[in-house]
């Protein structure tokens, strides 16, 4: 891999945030393509940190600063890449349940599937089940992703799951489930398509609805 | 030389005259009487607890032990459990006495009629006699009297000062008329078959089936202390005239079956009112049928009536124009600040890990769990509970806190919470790295054969700790205070004397130099009941200063998860390998 790409991967582990924008530029200056940089550079360095993570050996502060350099390099990326025609790996809408105004893990999830490729739209915390309906309906998002924390909480994601079927939208996506008092039987329960029990898995189980 | 064969003891400040055989410690002497001096080594001689005072000094020969000093010898003090009196003399015991209720008919009788003279006991019930038959009254009510059955002279009225945890329940009886702990006992909340936590309960609660559930869970197993205590005492449940419940929001509502699944969800409604009294029968008390049961006020939804009988229990939160943190950590860490002005509590959620709960090899505060770790050196140093020699079943809060900080501070961990790998800790001694280990194919860090701290207990810590700074970090901006112009910081609840406050601190769970300011203070919910038990002036007292207490809900404040996330992060050590030879091996210091 080029010098300069792999940087930009270490740089994105570090959470390095002064010198992404600066590598970032100069990857583009040496030549490469946005796409280039975006897989080989970025991409690469989140596939490290989504491994890290699940192993515990990167955790919640550095990987949401991972995200932020992350960020920081897509603000140059971006407007090349609307040009392009490039190929998103499928659009992903996420958001927390009503009642519950938890944002780490979902903001954690967020990123991992913006570092797996994903379009990623995050509606916040506390959305009713209809303000999650009629963002599917507009935004036509390939999988929604649900989060609570709180046992509370957890109804609420059965309720989305239900509204979705009311208005006819629950064929059109794939509904994925999670928080911490989240089990893969609650999920089945509910009628949700998919569990994941950390952040990084849950864009391997993407994945597979997708392939 | 005296030849007598009995000796005569003036008992202090009981008035009592006690007469006993030669030869007798004064512990067994005043147990024959009913009357107990703590010793929780059982009178080997060992603990040094039961200290006591005899006039004249030379009368008792000394009891030499490290917790008594030459001065204090002098001066008359002696371990009642090894002085054996010569001569006659008076003993003046410690604030700590208990008595047995059945034995100790004579001052109570003094007593029964006159408790508003007896300094500052003014409890909320009065027992008066006429015709020899007995009655009781509330104090707001006084001519509503209703009749106590097979009462005497010799009965004293009795109150139930009851702390109602989600893990562990405490009561304690508590003579009315001489402000005496009578009796007291613990257990584990039976409601922890449903669910571990505040949130577990309160889904498991949220229909009236599983209320019911609950609610007769947790009123059984309140049943069963206040049979143990009162047999203890040797007294009856219907001399309990009083209770007092400190608890958290949710254990007190379930227990009372009032709907909790409000209190699970924005905008989080309390629906129980603190601040005033119900009939026994509401918590399901079975003590006297026409006994009042006194919550105190309830601030928020996570901020019970445990904490503001907390708060009554740490004098000064309310009087003092010092600058106070207050922090009661269990599952859910609450805290206050008072700048002497404003006053202002919060809530967080701390998750288990400081009650050794959901770690790999976590366990309650009990024999065989790790309590202190040291670094001599050489290899890490594990103080267990219990006797010598006692194998190590699992860690501990405090433990949890004191092996993370002493691995920061060699450099095991990094700022990050990341364990080090073995190629990284090339420079410390072969006992140390030979430690850090892989346990299902994860690092982690083999304290014994089978007890562990994994990368993910660590995690764990990391989340709590986290929640708790940030709580603490807001009420100070709210209240406009600097860390450093704190002058006390009192920790209640789990944590025993053995937690350093220097752990505390070093994994960042307390502002940077704070820790020298830390006081444990045990069980504030359990002794501000008492307290409140004992006065209705104070009761009243706590409601008007909690009126001006403000609560600041954190889970709304956006700026609150920056914070948090940033808070999980442990302090940056300010050297490696910084540790005072003095703390080396042996017993930890106790602060």
């Amino acid at each position: 891999m080029a010098e300069i790409l792999q940087e930009m991967a270490d740089v994105l582990i570090k959470g390095d945030m002064k010198t992404i924008s600066d590598l970032t530029q100069k990857a583009l200056d040496q030549g490469y393509a946005a796409e280039h940089v975006l897989q080989k550079g970025l991409l690469a360095g989140m596939d490290v940190i989504g491994k890290r993570f699940k192993e515990g050996d990167m955790f919640i502060p550095e990987v949401l600063r991972s995200a932020k350099t992350m960020h920081k390099a897509m603000e140059i990326l971006r407007p090349i890449l609307a040009q392009s025609d490039v190929q998103s790996q499928g659009t992903f809408l996420i958001a927390t349940v009503e009642g519950d105004m938890h944002d780490i893990g979902k903001n954690l999830v967020a990123m991992m599937f913006e570092g797996a490729g994903f379009e990623v739209i995050n509606l916040g915390i506390d959305q009713k089940a209809q303000a999650i309906v009629d963002a599917v309906k507009e935004k036509k998002p390939n999988i929604l992703g649900l989060s609570a924390l709180l046992t509370t909480t957890m109804p609420k994601m059965e309720d989305t799951i239900k509204s979705l079927h009311e208005a006819g939208l629950r064929d059109q996506v794939k509904v994925m489930v999670g928080g911490a008092p989240v089990t893969a039987e609650y999920a089945e329960k509910i009628g949700a398509d998919g569990y994941a029990p950390n952040a990084a898995s849950a864009v391997d189980k993407a994945k597979e609805f997708l392939s | 030389m005296s030849t007598q064969k009995t000796v005569t003891m003036r008992i202090h400040p009981l008035g009592r005259t006690v007469r006993s055989a030669m030869g007798l410690t004064i512990r067994q002497a005043l147990q024959e009487q009913g009357i107990y001096v703590d010793s929780p080594c059982d009178g080997q001689g060992v603990c040094g607890q039961c200290k006591i005072r005899v006039e004249p000094a030379e009368a008792v020969p000394e009891t030499p032990h490290a917790n008594i000093s030459m001065k204090e010898a002098q001066a008359g003090i002696r371990l009642a459990c090894q002085a054996i009196p010569k001569d006659d003399i008076q003993v003046f015991l410690p604030p700590t006495y208990r008595l047995d209720a059945q034995q100790a008919p004579v001052d109570e009788t003094i007593l029964i009629n006159r408790y508003q003279a007896e300094g500052n006991i003014q409890p909320a019930v009065q027992v008066r006699e006429a015709d020899g038959r007995f009655w009781f009254s509330h104090t707001w009510t006084p001519s509503q009297e209703y009749p106590l059955q097979d009462w005497t002279f010799e009965v004293s009225p009795k109150g139930l000062a009851l702390d109602l945890g989600t893990t562990t329940l405490a009561a304690s009886l508590v003579c009315l008329s001489t402000g005496r702990e009578l009796a007291s006992a613990g257990r584990l909340n039976p409601q922890i078959d449903y669910g571990h936590d505040v949130l577990t309960r309160i889904q498991r609660a949220s229909d009236p089936e599983g209320l019911d559930l609950l609610a007769s869970s947790v009123q059984s197993g309140i049943q069963e202390l206040i049979r143990e205590i009162c047999t203890q005492a040797g007294a009856r449940p219907e001399h309990i005239l009083d209770a007092v419940i400190g608890g958290n929001t949710t254990m007190l509502q379930i227990c009372a079956r009032e709907d909790p699944s409000p209190l699970g969800r924005m905008p989080f409604t309390v629906g129980l009112a603190g601040g005033c009294n119900y009939p026994a029968a509401r918590f399901g008390l079975d003590i006297h049928p026409q006994a009042r049961v006194y919550v105190p006020p309830i601030a928020h939804a996570f901020v019970g009536s445990d904490i503001s009988a907390g708060l009554v229990a740490i004098q000064g939160f309310f009087e003092s124009a010092d600058t106070m943190l207050f922090l009661d950590v269990g599952t859910n860490g609450e805290m206050g600040v008072s700048t002497g002005k404003v006053r202002v509590l919060t809530s967080t959620a701390a998750g288990p890990a400081f009650e050794g709960s959901g770690l790999r090899s976590g366990m309650r505060a009990a024999p065989g769990a790790i309590q202190a770790v040291s670094y001599d050196g050489n290899d890490l140093q594990l103080q267990i509970i219990g006797p010598k020699n006692q194998e190590a079943h699992g860690i501990c809060g405090s433990g949890l806190l004191d092996l993370v900080h002493t691995l920061l501070e060699i450099g095991v961990l990094d700022p990050s919470g990341r364990l080090m790998t073995r190629e990284e800790l090339f420079d410390l001694p072969p006992a140390v790295v030979s430690r850090v280990q892989k346990l299902d194919g994860k690092a982690a860090l083999q304290l014994t054969d089978s007890v562990w701290l994994t990368q993910g207990d660590i995690r764990q810590l990391q989340l709590a700790k986290g929640a708790v700074r940030t709580g603490i970090d807001f009420l100070l901006h709210k209240a406009g205070l600097d860390p450093r112009d704190l002058q006390r910081i009192v920790v209640g609840g789990g944590f025993g004397n053995v937690l350093r406050p220097a752990s505390l601190e070093g994994v960042g769970m307390l502002p940077p130099d704070t820790g020298e300011k830390v006081l444990f203070a045990g069980n504030t919910s359990q002794f501000g009941c008492v307290r409140l038990l004992l006065s209705t002036a104070a009761r009243e007292k706590l409601e008007q200063d909690m009126a001006g207490v403000e609560h600041i809900g954190l889970a709304q404040d956006a700026a609150f998860m920056e914070a948090f996330v940033q808070n999980m992060l442990f302090p940056e050590p300010e050297s490696l390998l910084s540790f005072a030879p003095s703390s080396i091996g042996g017993e930890p210091e106790i602060p």
